[in-house]
């Protein structure tokens, strides 16, 4: 499980400021999400892709990304096109799609679009351990910066000790079937991977407190705002604003 | 006359209250002691030393650390900083983003300045031959690395004692003398638990059996 395939790079993105880009995330979220013209919302989705081509993600992987989310918004445009249908046929015995339905279609597929590909952009160009950092700098307590960071640590272990778990019962002869069995062994296979994961967060703990932890979370390195950090900022902050006039 | 840095008196302690692990168990340690700690599998060894650090309470007897004794937690979150327990399992102390930022952990909580965390690391990392290390995640190393960058977490915060569990499992001769180095330059007090008697011999002056819940000389005086 790799949720830092795009943090590590060398382009003006990976190098700003992870709090900037956190701040300049949250702000284009509130825009985005508020906006109700399709000008505003097309000029959102410039300003993502943008941010994705200074970010120089490989285009290969972003596109298997956008087509993964863009699946949810056809499960949206199906659901949405059939209610009209079902609810124009029980009512007149037509069959009518609404303009309404194609404009609410079309708004949140634009603004799923621009949302995720900020998202891209500006936060999945930033590692998980800068942006627990960022995110303690922001003042949210630091137990639950530690409790989401902690997650995706121990995520990457249990999936390890799933695989381990696997691989003895490959060793046992064991061919999955639909049967009883089958079951009562994948039951198992949970049931000790729940037992693993408490283990090893008593034994995390323990660690923690032998060098003394508190409660608090030390940072050993402390961003700064350099020039560059700020212009992008203000130009960024400067064009989502003029979107929001127009 | 030295003193003594951890002392156990009549400590009774069960985990099934059924068969007690220790039964009215006594045990000193000695400043600039150099103590070993045998014996088979399950007899209790690992559970002695998290009964010293407090991660288990007893059901009854005294632990005195320090000259002092320990009962609270609050007691107990005192004084581990001076005692630097170093795991059998060195994943349990590898967790945060990169080994600098582990070794860096410790220190930090101690309320050391930036400035001088840098440089225990820049020390402890050189002393250990891990500098290399420093800027990887724990998922990316071997066992052997595992365990001396879990030496390193507890050397940098400098403890008064030394508490290793099972410290050479997993290592080769190289990593070993590593070890030796460590123990020799840099750990006047300890006790080490270890089912390696020639790294016992080599590196204890005193050595302990264990065995139901009592302690019989080995080695030394």
């Amino acid at each position: 499980m790799h949720l830092e395939e795009f943090a590590y790079g060398q382009s003006l993105i990976h190098r700003l400021d992870p709090r900037g880009k956190i701040l300049l995330f949250l702000i284009f979220s509130i825009f985005c999400v508020i906006c109700s013209s399709y000008k505003g919302l097309l000029l959102y989705n410039i300003f993502s892709v943008s941010i994705l081509f200074l970010a120089k993600l490989p285009l290969k992987a972003l596109i298997k990304r956008l087509v993964f989310i863009n699946l949810f918004n056809l499960f949206l445009w199906i659901s949405l096109v059939l209610g009209d249908l079902i609810d124009s046929f029980y009512r007149a015995h037509i069959l009518i799609i609404k303009p309404e339905t194609i404009k609410l279609g079309l708004m949140i597929t634009l603004k799923s679009n621009a949302l995720f590909l900020c998202a891209l952009g500006l936060v999945s160009t930033t590692s998980l351990s800068s942006l627990a950092h960022a995110l303690i700098h922001f003042k949210i307590p630091s137990k639950l910066v530690l409790i989401f960071f902690l997650s995706y640590r121990y995520f990457s272990l249990l999936h390890h000790e799933y695989d381990k778990l696997k691989m003895a019962l490959k060793t046992k002869a064991f061919r999955p079937k639909t049967d009883f069995k089958t079951y009562r062994t994948y039951a198992y296979l949970l049931g000790m991977l729940i037992l693993k994961s408490l283990t090893k967060a008593e034994d995390l703990y323990r660690g923690m407190l032998a060098r003394g932890y508190r409660g608090n979370y030390p940072l050993l390195n402390h961003f700064h705002f350099h020039p560059m950090d700020y212009l992008f900022l203000f130009i960024s902050l400067a064009y989502l604003f003029l979107i929001f006039l127009v | 006359m030295p003193k003594k840095v951890i002392e156990i008196k009549d400590l009774t302690f069960s985990y099934d209250n059924v068969r007690p692990l220790f039964e009215n168990f006594n045990f000193s340690l000695y400043e600039n002691e150099k103590v070993g700690l045998k014996g088979k599998t399950g007899a209790g060894k690992t559970t002695l030393l998290y009964l010293i650090m407090g991660f288990l309470k007893p059901k009854s007897g005294e632990i005195i650390l320090f000259n002092k004794p320990r009962k609270k937690e609050e007691e107990f979150a005192e004084i581990r900083p001076k005692i630097g327990l170093l795991f059998q399992d060195p994943e349990i102390q590898l967790f945060c983003p990169t080994i600098k930022e582990d070794i860096a952990f410790g220190p930090l909580n101690l309320g050391i300045k930036r400035e001088e965390v840098l440089e225990i690391i820049k020390d402890v990392s050189e002393f250990l031959g891990i500098s290399h290390l420093l800027e990887r995640s724990v998922l990316q190393l071997s066992g052997g690395e595992k365990k001396l960058c879990a030496l390193a977490t507890i050397m940098a915060m400098k403890p008064l004692v030394y508490l290793l569990d099972e410290p050479t499992t997993g290592l080769d001769e190289v990593y070993k003398e590593k070890l030796y180095k460590f123990l020799k330059e840099r750990a006047k007090t300890y006790l080490i638990v270890s089912h390696d008697e020639e790294f016992l011999n080599k590196t204890c002056e005193k050595i302990y059996y264990l065995e139901e819940g009592k302690l019989k000389l080995w080695k030394g005086s």
